[in-house]
């Protein structure tokens, strides 16, 4: 260290006795100012490390243009980094949603046969950069089947399953390789659609909710919290059919006319018992008129539903509404789970319009919860690892 | 944010991790079928390796097969 100093110090000298007090001045400033980019763009990297992989992955495809051999870094930062974005997004989108991501690592060649069997570990094989849009199209799509749902999956039919993930991989490669959508729609997306009917209903119902940015937040919570509710009990038809109308219910909630009032905002299943509270009448608002809001969710908690999706504005006064409808809520046994903003479609009698809402989740402190005792004894006496039914798509 | 290891073999090294297991003669050899296609398994389609009750599984690149290991892994997990 007294070294460089001592450099540093000689080379200033020297630049301001041989070409004066400005070449000086210049590369210190040069040298604070690349010193203080150096550490902005370190902390940036060390606060996002998926824009870092990201970053890796991208020089590694220039240096691939170079013809420079770095092909796996390549492949192995832009398939984690992806996936790990879009999973980071999706996280605060579902509460209780498994935010697993993906740390892609390269299996030991030598391996033999005993450890390979030890491990246990299922092996992808990642081809030439070249076809690296299939590598992160297949590797998504079982990583998609092992972090989607996890409680729930064991409950859905194939059909409701397979929609699930199929849709929100679509979704992922819209937002992250968008590239790599001929190959999906080729290799999964037409295929399954084409092959069932009812994955393709379901996957247009889903559409529809998504433009109105219910998809994530309702659908995919509702499901979240059924998969908290039915332990250890076998698929049944009952449970296919709940999800079916459950999906049919927001379905209709998305072609809901702005204004009318025939639409059903309440699902009262027997797993799933829920209601959309749209808290929108300007009157209401501006002159902080709790009360109707209050006396509804009342009525429906009397009806035993379990949760509640506040839709209110996202706008200062809109929260801070709502906010006041929970708060007048303190002694209904219901508590608030988790808030969000986000853009909804709204249909009117001639078109649709989009304003940016304010989603409130409560939920109730005492759910009803169902197990299946036989099938628990079954379970406790053969252990966890038994296999569960994978029962015909018949719904 | 948590995360689960994804074992990958890079296609360059796809042979001599196979031979590593003892099972390159058997796909060269066009031995080795897809577990649930029944395609013969080539280092050109070969998609997935895993263990299953001490034997080698194959499953080849195909978007049906890709989709039918999908709903496998939801009944059993790997590494757990």
């Amino acid at each position: 260290m007294p070294n460089i100093k001592l450099d540093l110090t000689e080379i200033f000298n020297r630049a301001i006795d041989e070409q004066g007090l400005v070449i000086g001045i210049t590369i210190v400033v040069c040298f604070f100012v690349f010193t203080f980019i150096f550490i902005l763009v370190s902390l940036y990297f060390y606060n996002n490390p998926i824009k870092l992989q990201k970053t890796i992955s991208a020089i590694s495809q220039w240096f691939l243009w170079l013809g420079v051999g770095i092909k796996k870094t390549y492949i192995k930062f832009d398939t984690e980094s992806r996936l790990n974005d879009f999973i980071k997004k999706v996280g605060p989108l579902v509460y209780g949603y498994n935010e697993v991501g993906i740390r892609l690592k390269w299996a030991e060649v030598g391996e033999d046969e005993e450890s390979f069997f030890d491990k246990e570990q299922l092996v992808v094989v990642m081809r030439d950069t070249g076809v690296q849009n299939k590598n992160f199209v297949r590797a998504s799509m079982t990583v998609i089947s092992k972090t989607i749902l996890p409680k729930t999956r064991r409950y859905l039919s194939k059909s409701q399953c397979e929609s699930v993930e199929i849709f929100i991989a679509k979704k992922l490669f819209e937002s992250e390789k968008p590239q790599a959508m001929d190959y999906f729609f080729e290799e999964f997306f037409n295929k399954k659609t084409s092959e069932s009917d009812k994955i393709a209903q379901l996957i247009e119902k889903y559409n529809l909710m998504d433009k109105a940015g219910i998809f994530f937040p309702v659908y995919m919570q509702e499901l979240n919290f059924l998969g908290e509710k039915v332990f250890w009990q076998k698929r049944t038809s009952e449970i296919w059919e709940e999800v079916n109308r459950l999906s049919e219910f927001l379905k209709n909630y998305t072609n809901r006319v702005m204004g009318t009032e025939t639409t059903p905002l309440v699902y009262e299943g027997r797993f799933c018992r829920c209601g959309i509270v749209i808290i929108g009448r300007s009157m209401n608002v501006s002159t902080g008129n709790i009360r109707i809001y209050n006396n509804y969710i009342r009525r429906l908690r009397d009806k035993k539903i379990e949760t509640f999706y506040l839709m209110g504005a996202d706008s200062d006064q809109g929260k801070a509404f709502v906010e006041s409808v929970i708060e007048s809520l303190e002694d209904l046994g219901i508590e608030k789970y988790r808030a969000h903003s986000f853009t909804a479609k709204i249909k009117t009698q001639d078109d649709y319009i989009t304003f940016p809402a304010y989603l409130c989740i409560l939920r109730s402190t005492d759910i009803e919860r169902y197990y299946d005792q036989q099938y628990q004894t079954t379970l406790i006496e053969q252990g966890e690892n038994v296999e569960l039914e994978t029962e015909p798509d018949n719904e | 944010m948590e995360k689960e290891d994804l074992k990958a073999v890079y296609e360059n090294d796809l042979e001599s991790y196979l031979k590593g297991l003892g099972v390159l003669d058997i796909v060269q050899e066009g031995r080795a079928k897809c577990k649930f296609s029944e395609t013969v398994i080539t280092l050109d389609n070969l998609h997935v390796i895993f263990p299953e009750s001490r034997q080698i599984k194959f499953v080849c690149n195909n978007g049906f097969c890709i989709e039918k290991l999908n709903h496998y892994l939801r009944i059993k997990r790997f590494g757990e």
